[in-house]
């Protein structure tokens, strides 16, 4: 029985050795993501974690990465797919060389002081994939709520648990109607790159992927259980795996059984002061989204 | 004998834009920059200039997007005002870090609070300390030929850095004058293909620009370099403006433009519009009045021309400084500066006139008014009042 | 598939015959019984057997430095030390009994279980390793055991065809038979049974291959067990299927006299048995009913009550304990070079233990032969349990076995639930009058689609997932040996790997002081 990682492509452009804690999902994130798009890629960093293992020497990203400031990896998409335009016209890119332009930007930036940055490059419809990092605080700085951070969530500055309910990003950029929006989870690995590939291999536009990452600090789990926290997520509908595709929505992923979701927040010290009538206001809101995805 | 063409300041900076064949432009648009938007618009538009137009939503991006562009090896070119300008701060240091020869036209502007559209200097002295290079023009056929000219000294190999070139707006930036376009061909050959020296994002030559550089590793030394780039700059300023010179007719003078300072007993200092009103001034205080008196147009800030000011300056008694701008708290900006590179022995009083803020007309007659009363003084033994705001109105 | 043939016929030359009539124990440790049902290892033993029917079994090994080895039974225990043997390179001489090889799977079990011909391929090909071998020979009528002794060692692997008559008065009439006499008789020399009532009398698979068999001459048997249907011992799926093929059970009763009632009936008369507390062993006691009797007219009355080995035949100095031959763990009897198995020797009456006990006297009798000590070696852990083991043939990039894992210890949300794959029975009334083979096993493609239900616990099935998963791409697949291996220069201890493994094959454990 072939496994799904027989083939894959077995160089890794993502080295061993990085400083990013043990259990991380960002490292598995940029190992599936340059497996999935390869060497001609270049990606465009934003503050976050991820800038550790790529601006810091010696790195582990083995593709070309620049770092320009927290919020503006979006316009890096811009200005570097802008100049692959303009230097092959004048031949000096080879025109029919293909070069994938990404960006990788944490929640923090792409929800909050990057949003600008981010729906411009979507409106302009720039060439390239935008992948949003999300573990759901500013994890980099020491866990501090962002407007990523899930409803009743502790972070450092959220010690009572945050008021407000999780910004629903993939929506606000479903709605700039570019060629291609897509939730991911580094625990579903078939249906991730399913989705990268089909990001890389539509023609030049704006892609989006929101990578939900569980991150052991700052959710508060053991690290061996990152997989198995973001399968939760995904099995309990916490976090649905859907794309849009030219503004048409299909989820990828049904699970058999709805679990609830206190055997996601179960898992998580985060969430461990939740009232029982807090996680049914969670459990009511799932639904509700759920819903409106349609059967 | 070239083309002529009535244009405005903001026009002819497109122009030189256009003739040195940017490639990538990202804008972001402010009064009273715009009109340099809308050409270079106009320009890709057409087709007249091969370049990735990118309207971006920020000033910020709009820095983010020339460094990513530049980064990956175009030559990139962008503009904006006060405000803009403040709003991309964070990205100049970035620009100058990395060490990449972008271009950027700024069109100087007031900065709120007080809102205000007209011009002012405070915007681009207030980000000397950034690591760009920042030359002042007083004119449309300047601007036109500092933005060619830019490009080149930002793109040699012992620079790489970012650069500036500055103007008033309205003043320059609106206000028509007959400007002769140079020549494609003859800019092409002053001015080849970018090719990226140092870094370059390319899938073939995998590297990280941008370092995140720990506290025991090379920061000072990234500083350093910098300094010695900008040190480098003085000289390939005025290289390049004799190059400029021979190739297009036009010579400015490199850092500096020492005007009628021969038996000069007292200068005026002063950089932008004001250059031309204060050269008529002095023109007249000579001839009328047989006044010792001369002008120095002080066009790079950065590199601050240290030597060469202390040199010329030698034999003056004093010098006024004209400047359009402020930092509360210490005074004109470019007085400082100028203190600082005088400061020691036997060197002239410096006296600083801080006006036209905000856009405030500064007319012949207050410079007049303002070299005659400072002349007086050439001879007191100590000058105590020597930072003065000129006409603030409702004090006596 | 190759593989998977060669790894099974390794430890065991008859897969098409347990494949159809070992009860399978191993279904019941399947850590897959606890999800969705066992995987049918049974099933998919039998479709692999199916496959290489005609393959012939793997050559011996050096032949000159081999021993001389007498084996007396050529039953599953008997021929299946024999295979061991010549694959180590000894030379075998068999010596049955009978004039028919193969044991209680010849005469005993009935062809509607296990057709002639299976047997007799799976016998055939282990003979084709050249195998010497003597018919109607009985060892201590036509063969002294003296002469056994002149091997370098001795398997003795006669199993237990001796009945035992329970004492009941009336025993001896016409009309009383033996159960593995009948059954040798029906499915052996295909002789039809006299009589049209007939009365089982026991619980095992003996009572119930005879009642079975019974069924399709046409009879209508009745089984009697002295005690309850739980505590019958023959396998459960037997007694379903004799019940649903119409066989009658009745239960408590115990034989008490035979009466001869008229020329050809015979009357039964049995105690009713009632259970009160339990004996030494656990068992539930059971007593007479108040004097309480029953009586049943039968033809025939088949006694299925017990088979104990005849060890007549040998000398003093063999240590025996319960009629059944004494042996040490690896099957040495008290008598240095002669070993015993199967049903000679104090354990369960299966095949599955009886080609187990052939490969544990079979690897003893190679280190013996060598002059090798074996306690010595059973102390140190040396003496192997499986011929791969002995073998040398062990891939050790492994590491050494881990300890069992279990349902708990595994993680399934990367399989999905699939019930077990059921073969085809022929329905009960096309099993009537005729001893067709009612199951009909799966087919290969199915087999596989069942085997792959496996989940491999504790063992890597190469699914990728430590490999895709770790932050740190530290877990690659070694080209030397096809297998994942971590990197410990940059393995930073998450236990991703070790959470998301299905099969729980990566343990992971701490180092040095906490």
């Amino acid at each position: 029985m072939r496994a799904f990682a027989d083939g894959l492509p077995k160089e890794e452009f993502f080295y061993p050795g990085h400083p990013l804690c043990a259990g991380c999902s960002g490292a598995i994130m940029l190992r599936w993501i340059t497996k999935a798009l390869g060497k001609d890629t270049i990606a465009s960093m934003s503050a976050s974690c991820m800038a550790l293992p790529s601006m810091v020497y010696p790195h582990s990203l083995g593709i070309p990465c620049l770092y320009i400031a927290m919020a503006p990896s979006p316009a890096g998409i811009s200005g570097i797919s802008a100049a692959i335009r303009v230097l092959k016209r004048k031949g000096r890119i080879s025109p029919d060389r293909k070069i994938n332009v990404i960006a990788i930007a944490g929640d923090g930036s792409a929800a909050d002081i990057g949003m600008a940055s981010l729906s411009g490059a979507a409106e302009r419809n720039d060439d390239g994939i935008f992948f949003c990092f999300d573990n759901e605080a500013y994890m980099n700085t020491g866990i501090q709520r962002s407007s990523s951070t899930p409803q009743f969530s502790w972070t450092t500055s959220t010690l009572k648990g945050k008021i407000e309910n999780k910004k629903d990003l993939p929506k606000i950029m479903a709605a700039h109607d570019v060629p291609y929006i897509a939730t991911a989870s580094i625990a579903f690995p078939e249906d991730f790159f399913k989705k990268m590939e089909k990001a890389r291999d539509l023609g030049p536009g704006f892609k989006y992927v929101h990578v939900h990452s569980p991150c052991p600090p700052g959710w508060r789990f053991p690290e061996s259980k990152t997989v198995e926290v973001a399968r939760l997520a995904v099995e309990t509908r916490s976090w649905p795996l859907y794309e849009v595709e030219h503004g048409s929505l299909k989820l990828t992923y049904r699970p058999s059984r709805y679990r609830p979701v206190k055997d996601y927040m179960a898992l998580q010290g985060r969430f461990k002061s939740l009232t029982d009538e807090q996680i049914q206001i969670v459990q009511r809101s799932v639904d509700e989204r759920w819903e409106k995805f349609g059967s | 004998m070239g083309t002529w063409k009535m244009l405005t300041g903001n026009y002819a900076a497109a122009y030189g834009a256009k003739l040195a064949r940017i490639e990538v432009a990202p804008v972001y648009p402010i009064t009273p920059q715009t009109h340099i938007m809308e050409k270079i618009a106009e320009f890709t538009e057409s087709g007249e200039l091969d370049a990735e137009f990118v309207p971006v939503e920020s000033e910020h991006s709009a820095l983010a997007v020339a460094i990513a562009a530049q980064a990956t090896g175009a030559r990139s070119f962008t503009a904006t005002s006060a405000q803009g300008l403040v709003y991309m701060h964070e990205n100049l240091f970035v620009a100058s870090g990395l060490r990449l020869p972008i271009v950027m036209v700024l069109v100087n502007r007031a900065l709120g609070a007080p809102n205000s559209i007209w011009p002012d200097l405070s915007d681009s002295l207030d980000q000397r300390d950034t690591g760009w290079i920042q030359i002042y023009v007083e004119n449309a056929q300047e601007a036109q030929d500092m933005v060619v000219q830019a490009f080149r000294i930002a793109e040699d190999r012992r620079v790489l850095l970012p650069v500036a070139i500055c103007f008033e707006g309205i003043i320059v930036s609106h206000y028509m004058e007959p400007v002769e376009l140079l020549d494609q061909k003859k800019v092409d050959d002053f001015l080849p293909t970018y090719v990226p020296a140092h870094v370059v994002l390319d899938p073939d030559r995998p590297m990280s620009v941008g370092q995140i550089v720990m506290d025991d590793s090379y920061y000072t030394e990234y500083r350093y370099q910098q300094q010695v780039a900008m040190d480098r700059a003085k000289e390939v300023i005025q290289e390049v403006d004799g190059i400029f010179a021979e190739s297009f007719g036009r010579k400015y003078g490199g850092l500096y433009s020492a005007e009628m300072m021969e038996g000069a007993e007292m200068a005026l200092l002063t950089l932008g519009s004001m250059a031309s009103t204060a050269r008529a001034v002095v023109k007249h205080l000579r001839a009328d009045k047989g006044m010792p008196i001369g002008l120095i147009k002080l066009r790079s800030v950065r590199p601050f021309p240290d030597q060469d000011l202390r040199k010329i300056l030698s034999s003056v008694k004093i010098v006024a400084v004209l400047e359009r701008d402020v930092s509360v708290g210490a005074g004109g900006i470019v007085y400082t500066e100028l203190s600082r590179c005088l400061s020691g022995a036997s060197n002239p009083h410096v006296v600083n006139y801080i006006l036209g803020l905000g856009g405030r007309d500064v007319t012949f007659y207050d410079i007049r008014d303002i070299a005659l009363t400072a002349f007086k003084q050439r001879h007191e033994e100590t000058i105590s009042d020597r930072i003065r705001w000129y006409q603030v109105r409702g004090l006596s | 598939m190759d593989k998977a043939w060669r790894v099974i016929i390794l430890e065991n030359p008859f897969p098409g015959v347990c494949g159809r009539v070992c009860y399978h124990p191993c279904e019941d440790s399947c850590n897959r019984h606890q999800y969705d049902g066992s995987v049918s290892i049974h099933s998919v033993e039998r479709a692999i057997a199916e496959a290489f029917t005609d393959k012939p079994l793997m050559s011996p090994a050096k032949e000159k430095s081999g021993g001389n080895v007498a084996i007396v039974g050529s039953g599953p225990a008997g021929l299946a030390c024999a295979y061991f043997l010549r694959t180590m390179g000894h030379r075998v001489s068999i010596f049955e009994a009978r004039r028919e090889l193969g044991g209680i799977p010849n005469v005993g079990i009935p062809p509607y279980r296990l057709p002639r011909y299976v047997l007799n391929k799976e016998i055939s090909r282990i003979l084709a390793l050249g195998v010497d071998v003597k018919t109607e020979c009985r060892v201590g009528e036509d063969l002294p055991f003296s002469e056994l002794l002149s091997f370098d060692a001795v398997f003795l692997a006669h199993g237990a065809q001796k009945t035992q008559p329970p004492d009941i008065p009336g025993i001896e009439n016409e009309g009383v038979c033996q159960g593995l006499e009948f059954l040798a008789r029906s499915n052996v020399r295909k002789e039809a049974c006299p009589g049209k009532e007939v009365v089982v009398v026991g619980g095992g698979n003996v009572a119930i291959d005879v009642a079975r068999t019974l069924v399709r001459l046409g009879l209508s048997p009745l089984v009697i067990y002295r005690r309850t249907r739980d505590e019958m011992p023959a396998y459960a799926e037997e007694v379903n299927a004799a019940q649903a093929e119409g066989v009658r059970f009745e239960f408590l009763l115990s034989p008490a006299l035979i009466q001869n009632f008229e020329r050809g009936r015979l009357l039964l008369i049995c105690n009713k048995m009632e259970i009160e507390g339990v004996d030494q062993l656990g068992r539930s006691r059971i007593v007479p009913r108040n004097g309480e009797k029953a009586t049943f007219e039968a033809n025939q009355i088949i006694m299925a009550t017990g088979e104990m080995p005849d060890l007549s035949y040998l000398p003093d100095g063999f240590e025996c304990e319960k009629g059944l031959l004494s042996v040490t763990e690896w099957g040495q009897t008290s008598y240095d070079k002669v070993f015993a198995g199967g049903d000679t020797i104090d354990q369960a009456r299966n095949i599955a233990e009886a080609i187990g006990s052939a490969k544990r006297a079979a690897i003893a009798m190679d280190h013996f032969m060598k002059g090798d000590n074996l306690q010595d070696l059973q102390n140190k852990g040396l003496l192997a349990k499986t011929i791969r083991e002995h073998m040398g043939l062990s891939k050790s990039t492994l590491g050494e076995p881990q300890a069992r894992v279990h349902f708990e210890d595994l993680n399934l949300a990367y399989s999905h639930e699939l019930p077990p794959h059921k073969p085809i029975e022929l329905s009960i009334h096309r099993r009537m009058n005729n001893f067709e083979e009612i199951n009909k096993g799966l087919d290969l493609e199915t087999a596989v689609v069942e085997a792959e239900r496996c989940l491999s616990c504790g063992n890597c099935k190469l699914c990728g997932n430590c490999y895709m998963f770790c932050p740190d791409g530290a877990v690659q697949l070694d080209s030397s040996t096809g297998h994942y291996a971590i990197n410990y220069d940059y393995c930073k201890g998450c236990g991703i790997c070790h959470n998301e493994c299905p099969a729980s094959a990566i343990i992971i454990e701490t180092e040095g002081e906490v």
